[in-house]
Parts: structure tokens; C-alpha cells; sequence
């Protein structure tokens, strides 16, 4: 971003603000005026707005009055100085002694931050239980700042992250937006001085409203005052969002990187927790806060008083986003990379998998999958049954298909690579069809998947996770798709009639999907089905139930679904799995029924850009 | 309102815009010869350090001796160059002199961090991992002390050639600053304090 022209940009829209300010608090005057002399009309019988009435001048005069003492309160706060407004917020000043390693790392961030902006050293405060991630500045008239940050802001943000956070504040402080803010809170503070005297004219004690005369008064106090504050807050509002996009761009000059201003806000945006100062003093200084609470209404918009978080970051850097995911891809790479160089395989998985997931082999298995029938083989152990008696059963379809050596082995294998065979199944299919890719024939592999699918057939054990991994391998192998076959074939009408669904119709095959993927998450079922509606919502308005990998005749369903969705745009599919790549990634990590789904899921809808 | 009276509110008014230009130079003069002294500050304080590092490391490197003294002189070398830049930081070559003294400075440290890698009881040091931490402050104070000059310097460059400026300017010398910057190319290598 260009800083420089930006503040400049910045600094002329608030001087307009503020000009702005000053012709609303002088039209207030003209209003208490002229109020003032109409109110007085009962008693004085008289209109001359030049020479007010005795009555219309003691009105005038009690009005001012109550500002005044109303702004000397304020002005009593702000002179004590920021640290005692600090204190008042329950924040500990932060020590070089340091109980706490990141309070001292904290102390460090500021001095160099003062440093880079020229301005002296403020006194730093720490809200310790405070778990939002924020910081402030407040101050008194000249000098005294003390600068607070929140616990969250320390445990939440990086390094880098908490210097842009204080660099911001730093803005705030090298723009002299210290003494504006506490005057504007002190004027405030005198506008709701008047609306606050005008309600207790108004009301008694007990709620009942005043005899006549008095409650009159009391009314138009009330409305002068509310008057007052609405414009004032209007216009502090608007005034504080343009110093906000000030600070943001002296932040960026002083760490002279936009980058981690963007992720600590993109840091804001993501968590849960509503972001403004949870405390009873809170709602008077929102406007000095690093980022309050995201308003949704209008009318609250016009209220805000910081840029919606959205907005600041496009404003900081517009390609955040874009830059965001390249540098998760770029972390990812190398996770990959030792895959592929454990795997040797060129089609690159999913990525970020969870740390406990071994990407590499064991010796033994390394050592076992050298030749050819060795990793058919381990292909067929992949689908041994737990169940003893199904077990029996493959090894005797096989036995038949092959023949009883051929099964012995596969008995073998199974045994020796038990474990491995559980946890690291990926990497052993991935080594395997490696080696059978190139020594044998297409029509072969075409052969084998196929009796793979009849012996699983045979097991009963077709289930969504064997047929997952079926697909797999078969992907793995360059075998083309049953799916593409049929589609090759004459079966020309139905694609054209499947081509013209709209996302509505499709719902049904969306939903199986959806519920799937958010069901390999392994969360509580009524997660589930809260993660499920709110994914569904994105596709279609019917309302579908949420399915289970159990149901009988899933996989037959799963694969009409995959037909039907593979005939559309590719757009549409691309972003379909990058959605459910989402959805898997929500919990942080990419359980491996997750990674097997969303393999299946690309390669079944053939976008395997998404899946590399 | 004769000629003469014309002339006269004219000179006064060209008087008073001098006047307001030159104020306007010395204010941002003062303002990147405030940001040079920052950087002055920030390193002093890591010339400082620097011998205590070294007492320190030579505790525990028994060979390389050499490297350590290396170090000194270096650290010594620039702070003399620190010392005489500071006086007066718009004669011209100083400020880069001691930009090319801190680069010596920071190749030497980067081979003591080297031959640091190789003594991990060194490494596992209380004093020496508190000392590493203030380095560290330090050193990014240093480059964002040298940033900060290098802003107030370009906004007072930026002031001096503008037009009218430029006349007062050449008029009552002010001269062009320097930015903090070695003339060779090596400076732009970091200066690495890691013992991690």
C-alpha cells in the first residue's frame, strides 16, 4: 500500500470531520437558543431571539451549565493521566522483570516500535483477563499515554503480528490522535451531562413523571441533549474509522510490511468471540480499541467506530487473501515433498495431513515391495477383513481367482504389515501401484481393479472407505473410471438430461456428498448435522436429510451421485471439493477418513488440480 | 498608493515567505538529525553488548581466538565511526563510512555465531541466552532507528528540492542528506544473531 499518500488521503477527510464537529456543537448552541426563548413564551409572552427573556437566559445558562460540569468530570478523568484510566480498565502495568517470558518480549516490541515511530516510550499495560485480542491507548493531555494490551493479543498474535498491532497504536499516538479522542470524549461527556439532568428533571425518584412545568423542561433538556449526542457520536464515529485507516497506514510505515497487520486482523476476523474490551468501562472508549465487534445493521454501521475488518485488510493489502493461501500451500509443500520422496508416487495427495499420520515406510515394508506379485499382493491384503469369517471367505475367492499360493501370500503379507497396513495404508498403496503402473499392461490393471471390486463383493465388505480406497488405487494405476466408461458409451441422452439439472435438483446428490465428508470428521452427531445444514445451505434451499456412511446401497448412490455431478461444469466441481476441502480442514486437521474421502471426491469429479 | 508603497508590502510578503520556507527546512533538518541520533543510541547500546557476548563466548571457545578479536576490532572500528558520523551527520561520506564499518561489524559477528554453533554448552548459557534476546531488541531497533531516519531524511530531501524551497535551500546551505546506506553491496546481507 502507499502509506504516505494514504495518510494524507486520511488526514484531510478527518480534518474535514472534525471541522464538522465544531458546526455541530455551534449549531447546538443556535438550537439551546432558540429553544430556549420558545420554551420561555409562557411565562414571558415575548419573542425576540435577539434580547431573550430573563426565564430564556436562566434556561440558556443552566444548560451550559450542566455541560460544563459535565465535561469538567471528563477533563478530571483524562488529567489524571493514561495510566490511571489504565488502572481503572483493571490492567497491570507490565514489568522487565518479567513473570512472564511474552511480557518481556511485549516491552521489547514497544521500544523498538518507538523507535521506529519517534515517539517516546508509553508506560504498557496488561488486561490479564482479557482473552479478546486487543489494544488501546489512552492518555492525557500531553504525553502520560499508556498503552494496553490485552492477554489474547499476546498469546493469540506472533511476533511479527503483535508489532503490527502495536505499530498501529503507535500510529494513533504519532498522529496526535490521543488528545483529539479525549477531547472529543470530554465533549461527550458534556452532551450527556444535558441528557442526563433532563431526564431526572422529567422523572421522580420512583419513575412517575414530574408535575407539569418540570417535566416540559425536562423534555426539551432531553431532547437537546439527545439531539447532541446522537450527532456528536455520529460524527466521533466517522472521525475515528478515518483515524483507524490513518493508523493502519502509519503501521505499515513503521514495520514497513503490510503482511502481518492483515493476518493479525485476519487473526480478529476468525475467532469466535466478539472483539471489543469486555469490561463496564468499555462502551466510553470503543473508539480507541484496535477493533471492536463486527456490526451487521446499518444503523449500527453508521455508529461504528473502526472500519469493518473486511475492509481494513483490503485496504492494507488487497491480494491478502491471495497471498494468505500461497503461503499455507508453500508450508504445506514440504510435508508433501517428503511424501513424495517416501511414497515415490507423482500424484501428490491432499495436503495437510495430521502430524501423527507417517508419511514414510518401514524398512520392512520398503524391503517387502520391490517386485511386481509382492505388490499385487499387498493390494489384495489392504482389503482383508477384521471379521474372521469374511477374512476366510477373500482368502478363499481369491484362492479361487488365483490361486492358493497366491492367497497364502496375501495371508502373509497381511500378518507381517498388520500395523502398518491400519495406519499407513496410503503410503502402501501408493508405493505398490507404483511399481505395477509400470510393469504392467492397462488391460491388466483393468483386470485387477475389476476383480478387486468382485472379491470385495464376495467379502461383503463394499463399504464407503473400501470402495474409497478402491478408487484409489485405481486412480493411482491410471485405470479409466468405470464411471468415464459409461459415460463414453451411448449413453448420450442421459448426460444432456443430466447437464441441464440446476443446483436445485441436484440437492440430493449434494447432500449425500455433504454428509459424508462432515461425517468423516468422526464429530458428535449433532455437530454433524449443525456442520451439515450449514454447508448445505450454500447449494441448495430444500431441506434434506442427513445421510450415514452405514446405510445399505450407499456406495451404488455415492457412484449415481458422481455421474450425475460429473457431468457438470468444472467450475462447479472444482469448487464443490475445494468446499468439502474446507470442511475436512475446519477442525484444524485432515482425520485420514477425511484424506480417503476427499481423495475419492476429487478424483471421482476429476479435478485432481484441487487434489494435488 | 504610490509605486514605492507596493513594492514595499511585496518584499515584506517575499520576506515572510523566506522566512516561513526556512523555518519549514530547519524543522525537518532537525527532524532526520533527531532520527540519525536514535540510531546513534540504538547503537551504542549494541556496541555494548557486543563485549559481553564476547567475554562470554571466550569462556568457552578455546580455539578460535582469533574470530573473537576479530569481532573487537571490528565493534571497536565502527564505534569510532559511530562517534565521529554522530558529530556531524551531514558531512558528507561519514554517515556511509559507519554504514561500511557496521557491515565489518556484522560479517565478524556472523562468523562468531558460527563457530558459536559448535559449543553447545555455550549455547545452553542463562547469561548468554538473555544477552542473545537484548541483541536481538537491539538489533531490530537499529533497523527500525535506520528506517525512521530514512524517512525523515527523504521528507527533508523531498522539502529542500521542491521549487521555491530549492533557492532558500542553496541560498543558506542546506545541504543534501545522506541515507543511512554502505557503498558497497554487501550491506544488503542481514546481520544474523541466532543461536538457536
Amino acid at each position: 500500500m502507499d502509506f504516505f499518500g494514504s495518510q494524507d488521503n486520511r488526514r484531510k477527510q478527518s480534518a474535514i470531520l472534525l471541522v464538522c464537529f465544531a458546526s455541530a456543537m455551534l449549531a447546538m448552541a443556535l438550537l439551546i437558543h432558540v429553544v430556549a426563548v420558545l420554551v420561555s413564551i409562557p411565562v414571558s409572552s415575548d419573542i425576540d431571539f435577539t434580547q431573550p427573556t430573563i426565564p430564556a437566559i436562566a434556561f440558556i445558562v443552566i444548560i451550559w451549565l450542566t455541560c460544563c460540569v459535565g465535561c469538567f468530570f471528563r477533563i478530571l478523568d483524562v488529567r489524571a493521566g493514561g495510566a490511571a484510566l489504565a488502572r481503572r480498565f483493571g490492567a497491570v502495568e507490565a514489568t522487565t522483570s518479567g513473570r512472564f517470558r511474552d511480557e518481556k518480549e511485549l516491552l521489547d516490541i514497544v521500544s523498538e516500535m518507538s523507535v521506529a515511530s519517534g515517539c517516546e516510550m508509553p508506560r504498557v499495560f496488561l488486561l490479564h483477563r482479557e482473552n479478546a485480542i486487543n489494544a488501546f491507548v489512552v492518555g492525557g493531555f500531553r504525553g502520560k499515554e499508556a498503552l494496553v494490551v490485552s492477554q489474547g493479543a499476546l498469546t493469540e498474535l506472533d511476533r511479527e503480528q503483535l508489532s503490527a498491532v502495536i505499530a498501529h497504536e503507535f500510529g494513533h499516538i504519532a498522529q496526535g490522535d490521543i488528545p483529539v479522542n479525549m477531547r472529543l470524549l470530554i465533549a461527550l461527556g458534556g452532551l450527556n451531562a444535558i441528557d442526563e439532568v433532563g431526564r431526572l428533571l422529567m422523572v421522580k425518584s420512583d419513575g412517575q413523571l414530574v408535575a407539569q412545568p418540570g417535566a416540559i423542561v425536562g423534555f426539551v433538556t432531553r431532547c437537546i441533549g439527545s439531539i447532541g449526542v446522537f450527532f456528536g457520536r455520529l460524527i466521533r464515529s466517522a472521525f475515528s474509522r478515518q483515524r483507524e485507516y490513518l493508523a493502519d497506514a502509519c503501521a505499515v510505515q513503521y514495520t514497513r510490511n503490510p503482511e502481518p497487520l492483515a493476518s493479525a486482523l485476519s487473526v480478529i476476523r476468525d475467532q469466535h468471540y466478539d472483539a471489543g474490551i469486555h469490561n463496564v468501562h468499555a462502551e466510553e472508549l470503543t473508539h480507541l480499541c484496535f477493533q471492536t465487534g463486527e456490526k451487521t445493521k446499518w444503523y449500527d454501521k453508521v455508529f461504528a467506530t473502526h472500519p469493518p475488518i473486511q475492509k481494513r485488510i483490503d485496504t492494507i493489502d488487497p491480494n491478502f487473501a491471495v497471498k494468505k493461501r500461497a503461503k499455507q500451500r508453500a508450508l504445506e509443500k514440504p510435508k508433501t515433498n517428503m511424501y513424495k520422496s517416501g511414497g515415490g508416487s507423482n500424484v501428490v495427495p491432499i495436503s495437510g495431513a495430521e502430524p501423527a499420520f507417517a508419511l514414510g515406510l518401514s524398512d520392512q515394508a520398503s524391503v517387502l515391495l520391490i517386485d511386481s506379485p509382492t505388490c499385487l499382493a499387498v493390494l489384495h491384503a489392504v482389503f482383508v477383513s477384521d471379521d474372521n469369517a469374511k477374512s476366510k471367505l477373500y482368502y478363499d475367492a481369491i484362492a479361487f481367482a488365483y490361486n492358493k499360493i497366491f492367497a497364502h501370500q496375501v495371508r502373509e503379507i497381511r500378518d507381517s504389515l498388520y500395523a502398518e497396513l491400519h495406519n499407513n495404508q496410503l503410503a502402501i498403496i501408493d508405493r505398490a501401484t507404483e511399481q505395477l503402473r509400470t510393469s504392467i499392461k492397462l488391460d491388466n490393471r483393468q483386470r485387477l481393479l475389476k476383480s478387486l471390486e468382485k472379491l470385495l463383493l464376495v467379502e461383503g465388505e463394499f463399504t464407503l472407505m473400501n470402495y474409497a480406497t478402491l478408487q484409489l488405487i485405481r486412480r493411482k494405476l491410471d485405470a479409466e473410471f468405470p464411471v468415464l466408461e459409461k459415460k463414453s458409451d451411448a449413453e448420450q441422452a442421459t448426460v444432456q438430461a443430466n447437464q441441464a439439472k440446476t443446483f436445485d435438483t441436484m440437492g440430493r446428490e449434494f447432500a449425500l456428498l455433504l454428509s459424508l465428508i462432515v461425517e468423516s470428521s468422526g464429530n458428535q452427531s449433532d455437530t454433524l448435522d449443525e456442520q451439515f445444514k450449514a454447508a448445505l445451505k450454500c447449494y441448495t434451499k430444500d431441506h434434506h436429510a442427513r445421510r450415514t456412511s452405514e446405510e445399505p446401497g450407499i456406495v451404488k448412490e455415492l457412484e449415481a451421485s458422481f455421474q450425475t455431478l460429473y457431468v457438470q461444469p468444472r467450475a462447479i466441481r472444482e469448487s464443490f471439493v475445494a468446499h468439502c476441502l474446507e470442511i475436512a480442514q475446519s477442525d484444524g486437521h485432515i482425520a485420514k477418513d477425511e484424506r480417503a474421502l476427499l481423495n475419492l471426491f476429487a478424483a471421482s469429479l476429476n479435478c485432481n488440480a484441487i487434489a494435488a | 498608493m504610490g509605486v514605492g508603497t507596493i513594492l514595499l508590502i511585496v518584499a515584506v510578503l517575499l520576506a515572510a515567505y523566506f522566512v516561513m520556507v526556512y523555518n519549514r527546512l530547519i524543522t525537518h533538518k532537525n527532524r532526520f538529525m533527531n532520527a540519525f541520533s536514535q540510531i546513534d543510541v540504538q547503537l551504542q547500546r549494541r556496541y555494548e553488548l557486543i563485549p559481553n557476548l564476547v567475554e562470554i563466548a571466550s569462556k568457552y571457545v578455546k580455539h578460535e581466538k582469533e574470530t573473537l578479536t576479530a569481532v573487537i576490532e571490528a565493534r571497536n572500528q565502527a564505534s569510532s565511526a559511530c562517534k565521529a558520523a554522530s558529530a556531524n551527520p551531514q558531512e558528507g561520506g561519514l554517515v556511509g563510512a559507519l554504514a561500511q564499518a557496521e557491515q565489518t561489524l556484522g560479517n565478524a559477528m556472523g562468523k562468531l555465531n558460527v563457530v558459536m554453533e559448535d559449543y553447545p554448552e555455550l549455547k545452553a548459557d542463562e547469561t548468554l541466552r538473555d544477552l542473545h534476546d537484548e541483541l536481538t531488541t537491539t538489533e531490530n531497533r537499529v533497523s527500525y532507528a535506520r528506517q525512521a531516519y530514512s524517512d525523515a531524511v527523504m521528507r527533508y530531501n523531498t522539502e529542500r528540492e521542491q521549487f521555491p524551497a530549492v533557492i532558500v535551500a542553496s541560498t543558506c546551505n542546506f545541504r543534501e542528506a545522506d541515507l543511512f546506506e554502505a557503498t558497497n553491496e554487501e550491506v544488503h546481507k542481514p546481520v544474523k544473531v541466532s543461536f538457536a
